[in-house]
């Protein structure tokens, strides 16, 4: 067993074998990140990705203005708070999605879209946040890898990474809270009571209304392709030598489609301005709302705790506990 | 309710110097139910655009002359202005509905004109009440059926108090059960608050028996105003318009003695007529009786193999179960028709013969090797599938680059399999346009372009998904020739997944209805059509003719004529021409 380990450092110590580790470093999250989105999520599951989920929760029931403003005020005051303090902000964020229990499906996206982009930031700020003194490597890379401009994997970097890794997690998780609780017109209502453009509250509604049809059209216009002959059948782990022909044809298949699916939203726009033309939109600089929020106990709780959480930042980066350094 | 009066309309699209609308003068009286129907392209949309106001308010173009609600003219208002008058509903309820539950949906248009909480609660229960569809009031847009969609953006339409609903092919995209759902609603509406409403519909079988009048629409100009009774009389103006006459009207016109210059609207109408006299006695004589239930498979029309098969076939999708054991078989050169309301499996029976997707449980093979999912491009050299849009499946800058457009994107380069590229030419007759933008040609081009692309790969079957969908009947009848010629030329099979009953009466020659994913009839047309209420539990209805036959029969005859000449035959009557 020891001469296994001896043989297995000295090829890892090999100029070969550090071809090969440094590859394995560079190449393994790439891979896994869209390997992640396609296990978890899949084509199918793309419309369920920003898609209200129905439930009698108390998240479902508060009231949306405070639900709009939620990650307004996360995602601003992670970027006050060093690092530490901000996965406690990320635990913060956290709670609510234990108070909702999304379902297996909701699930899986959750994880995908708060995950995987802070693996991919980890990641990524080790591999280029080297900053010119190198002892602080943790794995060098063989020289030639060079031309990729970095010299390893750098443990500055990763803890960089981290970081903002930390802010883009509690960020993503506030966010998904609106998506999934939070019905258009209730967006709408928050977006008008705000004193916004109802135009805006429009447009992310109809952009929540379509996506999923936008969903059902690419998987209708790539089943089309192939009947046509366009060969984008999935080759086997192992048949290597069809995977440069498959991923051009994945990547030539783009232009392909994408005409067509714009020709497609286009038209389905003009009805749907003409409908909304004909119900009268933008009548009136002012809109009325049938369903028109009253503030319960819950409301003022989380009112309560949105201020808590700004006084408790504010109050980290006077007293200078929190404040970030880097 | 006020009159709507056209005034000498015209209307020209920019870019274009042939006016869609002619010279259009036309009233309508408060609570008519007007049926506009014409061969596509006719104007009929346009028409419906400009008593919604969108014309000229959003749609530009020169107009001339005017639509008048009363004495206001539509062009003088605001488009919320008009909103209040006139009511719109698109024929794809996906593309007009904004919202994602029914009550915002329906809630959308008051909120918009700024009335009272209450207001808008009265407004949102009357119109879901008036589509009967308050029970769904909190349910989320997509989980529900295409009828059901179709009647929301109907209730978010009578929200706003329209005096007037234009409708512009409100069913075209429906089943049966969503169209009789949809137009129930609108006879309610008129029926209970005479409602004025424009319909317009290529569905002349399904509505006749209900509206006031019929406008046939033909290059822009109204050629025929009549009330339905009269509106056949002159048969010559809907053959050169290619509209087709109601089977009943073509059976009242070769049978004078009995219906005496009445026109029989429904089958309810032509049964009485017919009830009791010798032609029924006659038809009753020609009528073999009932056979047994047609659940199970009929015995193949050649020897051999199936070319597609379906062996134990199941599938879900989580705990939501499809398909249900499903055994059959289609053999070489057979016109099957694959019916049954939506949702009762047809397209995921057809999507994993191509390989779409595979099944939970059982086999599917074609030509004896059993298909790999997403394998997609290869057995598409043995089956093709024409989408239900055809315009989708067109990618290239010209036909010939079309046709050739899945041999340059194929792993094989061999040319040994092909069809080649002038035969394909001929066998669409787009010879004379290889070099045109298929876009630049007209529909029932682009479609053949479409078979033709499909074509190049020599599959020995074709699935056709709804292929004439929204097309006029005369349109939808060239198309069909050409399949039919196309079939017998290159020894095709055809799966034809449809809702229009009479293409299938005409054209196929097998029929497979599908039950809550089970084969629930699998005969010959007539003797399918003959099974009425069997079909019903399919969520069909049987061509008016066959239906007519199967009641004059009792329900007890073996087979029913499809056409109104074999109808009329078997009653030893004279024979006439659609």
């Amino acid at each position: 067993m020891s001469d296994l380990g001896t043989l297995l450092r000295a090829f890892a110590d090999s100029l070969l074998g550090r071809i090969v580790i440094s590859y394995l470093l560079i190449f393994t999250v790439p891979f896994l990140a869209p390997l992640s989105f396609i296990t978890l999520i899949g084509f199918r599951g793309l419309r369920h990705l920003f898609s209200y989920e129905p439930k009698q929760s108390v998240l479902h029931r508060l009231d949306p203005r405070i639900k709009v403003i939620y990650p307004v005020l996360i995602g601003g005051v992670s970027i006050f708070l060093d690092w530490q303090f901000v996965y406690g902000l990320a635990a913060f964020t956290a709670i609510p999605w234990l108070v909702l229990r999304p379902s297996a499906q909701r699930a899986r996206v959750i994880i995908t879209l708060a995950v995987v982009p802070v693996i991919g930031i980890i990641w990524q700020q080790g591999l280029f946040h080297t900053t010119g003194n190198q002892g602080h490597l943790v794995y060098r890379f063989a020289p030639t890898l060079s031309w990729l401009g970095t010299p390893g994997l750098s443990s500055s970097g990763l803890i960089y990474g981290l970081q903002q890794g930390g802010r883009t997690l509690a960020a993503v998780l506030a966010a998904l809270i609106v998506l999934f609780t939070t019905t258009p017109s209730e967006v709408v209502w928050a977006f008008y009571k705000f004193r916004l453009p109802a135009q805006a509250g429009l447009a992310f509604t109809a952009a929540l209304r379509f996506l999923p049809q936008l969903v059902e059209r690419m998987t209708v216009l790539l089943q089309v392709v192939q009947v046509r002959g366009y060969d984008l059948t999935l080759p086997r782990w192992w048949q290597v030598y069809r995977w440069p022909f498959y991923i051009a044809h994945v990547i030539g298949v783009l232009p392909i489609v994408t005409i067509p699916l714009l020709v497609n939203a286009l038209r389905t726009t003009a009805v749907m301005a003409m409908v909304v033309d004909a119900r009268a939109f933008g009548a009136y600089p002012r809109r009325t709302s049938l369903r028109v929020h009253r503030i319960g106990v819950p409301d003022v709780i989380a009112w309560l705790l949105l201020v808590l959480v700004a006084a408790a930042v504010i109050a980290l980066n006077v007293l200078q506990i929190g404040n970030r350094q880097i | 309710m006020p009159d709507v009066r056209i005034d000498n309309l015209s209307f020209t699209y920019p870019g274009t110097s042939k006016p869609v609308l002619r010279e259009l003068t036309l009233r309508i009286p408060a609570g008519e139910v007007v049926l506009l129907t014409g061969p596509s392209g006719c104007g009929k949309s346009t028409l419906a655009l400009a008593l919604a106001g969108l014309i000229p308010a959003r749609i530009n173009g020169l107009l001339r002359g005017a639509v008048y609600l009363d004495e206001a003219a539509i062009g003088g208002l605001s488009i919320h202005e008009v909103s209040q008058r006139v009511g719109i509903v698109f024929q794809n309820p996906d593309n007009q509905l904004v919202h994602l539950s029914v009550e915002e949906e329906v809630a959308f248009g008051p909120e918009n004109l700024m009335l009272p909480a209450e207001e808008i609660e009265r407004r949102v229960t009357e119109a879901l009440e008036a589509t009967g569809i308050l029970a769904l009031r909190h349910e989320q847009i997509y989980a529900l059926s295409g009828g059901q969609k179709q009647r929301v953006a109907i209730a978010g339409a009578l929200a706003m108090r329209p005096q007037l609903l234009v409708l512009d092919e409100p069913t075209s995209d429906l089943d049966p059960v969503g169209t009789q759902e949809v137009l129930a609603v609108l006879r309610r509406l008129n029926e209970r608050d005479h409602m004025s409403i424009v319909l317009i519909e290529h569905k002349i079988d399904e509505v006749i028996s209900w509206v006031n009048r019929v406008l046939l629409m033909d290059r822009g100009t109204i050629v025929l105003d009549a009330a339905p009774a009269h509106a056949f009389t002159e048969r010559d103006l809907w053959q050169s318009a290619g509209v087709a006459v109601p089977q009943l009207a073509q059976v009242a016109h070769a049978l004078p003695e009995i219906f005496a210059g009445a026109l029989p609207l429904s089958v309810d109408d032509a049964y009485r007529a017919l009830k009791g006299t010798a032609f029924t006695a006659a038809l009753r004589a020609h009528s073999a009786p009932l056979g047994p239930p047609l659940a199970h498979q009929p015995p193949p029309p050649v020897a051999g193999e199936p070319l597609l098969r379906w062996q134990g076939v199941g599938l879900a999708y989580d705990r939501h179960q499809v398909l249900f054991d499903v055994d059959l078989g289609i053999w070489p050169q057979e016109w099957v028709a694959l019916i049954g309301a939506n949702g009762s499996g047809k397209t995921s029976l057809a999507s994993l013969v191509m390989g779409f997707q595979s099944p939970t449980r059982g086999s599917i093979s074609v030509q004896g090797k059993r298909v790999k999912t997403g394998n997609i491009s290869r057995q598409a050299h043995t089956i093709a599938s024409l989408f239900q849009a055809a315009d989708t499946m067109l990618f290239a800058g010209t036909v010939e680059h079309e046709l050739l457009f899945g041999l340059r994107h194929r792993r094989a380069k061999s040319l040994d399999d092909v069809l080649p590229l002038e035969r394909a030419l001929e066998i669409t007759d787009l010879t004379a346009y290889r070099a045109a933008n298929p876009f630049h040609l007209s529909h029932g081009q682009r479609k053949r372009l479409a078979i033709g692309a499909l074509l190049m790969r020599q599959p020995s079957t074709l699935i056709l998904d709804e292929p004439t969908t929204g097309q006029d009947e005369g349109h939808a009848r060239v198309f069909f020739q050409f399949l039919e010629a196309l079939r017998t030329q290159q020894q095709l099979t055809y799966l034809m997944i449809t809702h229009d009953m009479r293409a299938v009466a005409r054209y196929a020659r097998r029929v497979v209805a599908l039950r809550a994913g089970r084969v629930a009839l699998d005969g010959p047309p007539d003797v399918v059509f003959a099974r009425r209420n069997e079909l019903a539990e399919c969520g069909i209805v049987p061509p008016p003719i066959a239906h007519l036959h199967a009641r004059l029969c009792d329900d007890q005859a073996q087979r029913v004529a499809l056409r109104p000449d074999q109808f009329l035959r078997m009653g030893n009557a004279v024979e006439v021409t659609s």
